[in-house]
């Protein structure tokens, strides 16, 4: 009598995912799934891509420990240089991304690399654009620390999208404040600092344009050992400034992403909770103990039930407001450049504002 | 040789009432299409019945009734942050109110005030300022309306509206290109006409209960059929009624997006893209420069409305989006709203003080 193996199929490696948080390579999964062969797995994994369930596998940072801050900025653009092209934010190498945003504020938002010994050059690039007229407004949330969570990916489908019902999320949030069930996961509100040097910054920059890179193929375009490479990603994990990869969803014309910025009265206060029940990819990040916010990865047609949900929610918080985010656009170089800003000679974070303002000017002056 | 026989399509039905600019009776159509009524009658209902068509919404012009439409953007204060939104209906010159997303992050209301009364609408904002109820807010008058009609051919109830935003990108730059006059038509000063509390009866009639027979209106509002059918004829020369469009049957996705936009009259045909979006939608006008473009489409259509808005938005001298959701309702009908004009008096009343002491209560009451 032959032994039947039960087939491992989609619905069950996705819950595996789900429940190692989405942060999965084939090895982790074969140590939850047992029955099946790290082979069997990378090539679900394979076909689940092909299926375009599964995007691309991301790798997930806390650059701070790095040296190197994180924020979100929103820029409201002013009536003047209503018209000046998407291109001017090209002048701040520092902008590795940026998005159209439509919400408080009107205009773009960017998510913005600095040095941690420095974040005032923040302060200094807002304050010329300021005085240049360019924008009549602006907004900063700066990472402190980040949780970042995987879609819940057995509710996704590439055809129909996430199945979720905005009256249910409004039932559990209603629950979830009235038995006043508190935040459950922590914000590191003193990220120590790491032993780094620019070696690190390659691996974490390769990395960031190709997470499935082998050990070998970091070695080959890094100045280092396999073995090298193997010890130091091992202590870029224990030290927490890799925190694992996370498959993300395909990218379709329908994904939106949705910023909600709120001030709360405690940082573990349960109506933060009641994000963790939405199936989207989220990011929450934590400017201080009492500002935050949360980055959502949905389809348009989920905004409505979103936005209705969240009036249950709105009344906790302090103040509040949404950006709605779409059209991305990346540094040109990538964030593989950006990474490279990090300097091997002097072993700093180079980013030279008062260059990066003249060019702002130049650029103005020519349009 | 038989004659062959034509047939009417859902295709055609809907591209005429299209043409007809999302209006159009069973008889107009019949005619334009050239079948019988009869036909065409059973052809709409079969519409309805299959999700294409609502059902026919009244526009009218209350302004010239001496009554004016305001829409308020009430932004809460930290104090009053977990104030239900009921509040608004202590203001019964509230007719309905949203939970609204945008440059504004609260309640939207929508309500009236009497023509020679504006003042009654600052009182309320003072009000409900003093008592720090709000922080902030942005007021929007409705002096003039046109409504621009959906391509209901373009309109599937399954799979929603059919449309791509790079090619109505493509024809508004085309627009702008060529100087496309917006060709909006608006009427800054409407007078009001001569009326009185029967007019209003009949209009509360209409808006509230939409194609309703002239014998079913001269029952309820106490005229006879010859009466009745006059005034709407005066109604209707004066342009207070503006004729019926067809709705479509809201969905689970339906929203409302409002697009404030602020431009140069004289070159607006950045205003003229918008004949091009499938959706239903209305230009709200407040002042000569200040605008409000009303759609109403699918969630799903909203990502790519933002992704062309990224080329258009430089023609405005400054814009903003508000979302409306979470409709509540604050009188039991339309029909509650239009009687707060009073037959006795002859004038629309609507007593400011009473009502922020109704909101006074209200208050009292959620902090015990």
């Amino acid at each position: 009598m032959t032994k039947k193996k039960p087939r491992l199929t989609d619905a069950v490696l996705l819950d595996a995912i789900r429940r190692l948080g989405g942060k999965v390579t084939a090895t982790e999964l074969g140590q939850v799934l047992k029955y099946y062969p790290d082979r069997t797995i990378r090539y679900r994994i394979k076909r689940l891509r092909e299926k375009r369930v599964l995007g691309r596998l991301w790798p997930q940072t806390l650059d701070t420990k790095l040296g190197l801050g994180d924020s979100a900025v929103v820029l409201d653009m002013s009536e003047k240089y209503k018209a000046l092209p998407r291109t001017f934010l090209d002048c701040f190498p520092n902008f590795y991304a940026h998005y159209v945003s439509y919400g408080r504020y009107n205009g773009y938002q960017i998510a913005a690399g600095y040095p941690t010994g420095n974040p005032q050059i923040l302060d200094r690039i807002i304050r010329a654009m300021k005085n240049m007229g360019v924008i009549k407004g602006s907004y900063v949330l700066k990472t402190l620390d980040f949780i970042s969570l995987a879609g819940d990916l057995s509710k996704y489908n590439p055809v129909s999208g996430w199945d979720w019902d905005w009256r249910e999320w409004v039932d559990q949030s209603e629950k979830t404040i009235k038995v006043g069930e508190r935040f459950p996961l922590e914000f590191d509100q003193n990220p120590a600092q790491f032993d780094y040097d620019h070696k690190d910054i390659e691996i974490i920059a390769e990395l960031k344009m190709n997470a499935t890179l082998t050990h070998k193929e970091l070695s080959e375009k890094i100045d280092l050992s396999e073995t090298q490479i193997g010890v130091r990603i091992r202590r870029l994990k224990d030290a927490g400034v890799l925190r694992g990869f996370a498959w993300l969803t395909e990218q379709t014309p329908r994904n939106i992403v949705l910023y909600t910025f709120f001030e709360l009265e405690e940082p573990d206060h349960p109506v933060f909770t009641c994000f963790l029940h939405l199936p989207f990819r989220k990011e929450l990040v934590m400017d201080s103990s009492d500002r935050f916010g949360v980055r959502l990865t949905m389809d348009s047609n989920d905004v409505l039930g979103y936005l209705r949900g969240l009036e249950t929610l709105r009344p906790h918080f302090l103040s509040y407001f949404v950006q709605s985010c779409v059209s991305i656009g990346i540094v040109p170089g990538g964030m593989h450049g950006f990474y490279h800003l990090h300097k091997e000679s002097t072993g700093r974070w180079e980013m030279p504002v008062e260059e990066y303002i003249q060019n702002l000017e130049r650029f103005v002056e020519k349009y | 040789m038989s004659k062959r026989k034509r047939k009417l399509t859902d295709e055609m039905l809907l591209k005429a009432v299209t043409e007809l600019g999302g209006t159009g009776k069973a008889p107009e159509l019949g005619e334009m299409l050239r079948f019988p009524e009869r036909t065409v009658r059973y052809r709409l209902q079969r519409l309805k019945e299959k999700g294409y068509l609502y059902h026919e919404w009244p526009q009218t012009l209350d302004r010239k009734l001496g009554l004016c439409e305001t829409g308020l953007f009430l932004e809460p204060s930290e104090e009053y942050r977990d104030l239900p939104r009921d509040f608004l209906q202590c203001f019964k010159n509230i007719y309905v109110n949203y939970a609204t997303y945008g440059r504004y992050n609260g309640h939207f209301a929508a309500g009236g005030y009497p023509i020679d009364e504006p003042q009654l609408i600052d009182k309320m904002i003072h009000a409900l300022k003093k008592m720090n109820v709000i922080k902030d807010y942005f007021r929007f008058d409705t002096v003039d309306y046109i409504p621009l009609s959906a391509d209901l051919s373009r309109y599937n109830p399954a799979a929603g509206w059919n449309w791509d935003w790079k090619e109505w990108l493509e024809q508004s730059e085309k627009a702008i290109r060529d100087d496309e006059p917006s060709g909006l038509d608006v009427v800054w000063d409407h007078g009001t006409m001569t009326y009185d509390h029967k007019d209003i009866a009949i209009v509360a009639e209409i808006k509230a209960y939409g194609p309703i027979s002239h014998k079913e209106i001269s029952k309820r509002v106490g005229l006879s059929d010859t009466q009745v059918r006059s005034r709407i004829r005066r109604l209707m020369n004066e342009k207070v009624l503006r004729g019926s469009v067809w709705l479509i049957p809201p969905t689970p996705d339906s929203m409302i997006l409002y697009t404030f936009v602020e431009l140069n009259p004289s070159d607006d045909s950045a205003l003229a893209c918008y004949r091009y979006l499938p959706f239903r939608k209305e230009i709200f006008v407040d002042k000569p420069n200040k605008y409000c473009i009303k759609i109403v489409m699918n969630s799903s259509d909203l990502v790519g409305y933002f992704k062309a808005f990224e080329t258009l938005r430089s023609y405005f001298d400054s814009y903003f989006f508000q979302t409306l959701l979470n409709e509540s309702v604050t009188h039991e009908t339309i029909h509650d709203f239009y009687h707060l004009h009073n037959e006795s008096s002859g004038r629309w009343e609507m007593p400011m003080d009473e009502y922020i002491w109704n909101l006074e209560k209200f208050i009292e009451k959620h902090k015990s």
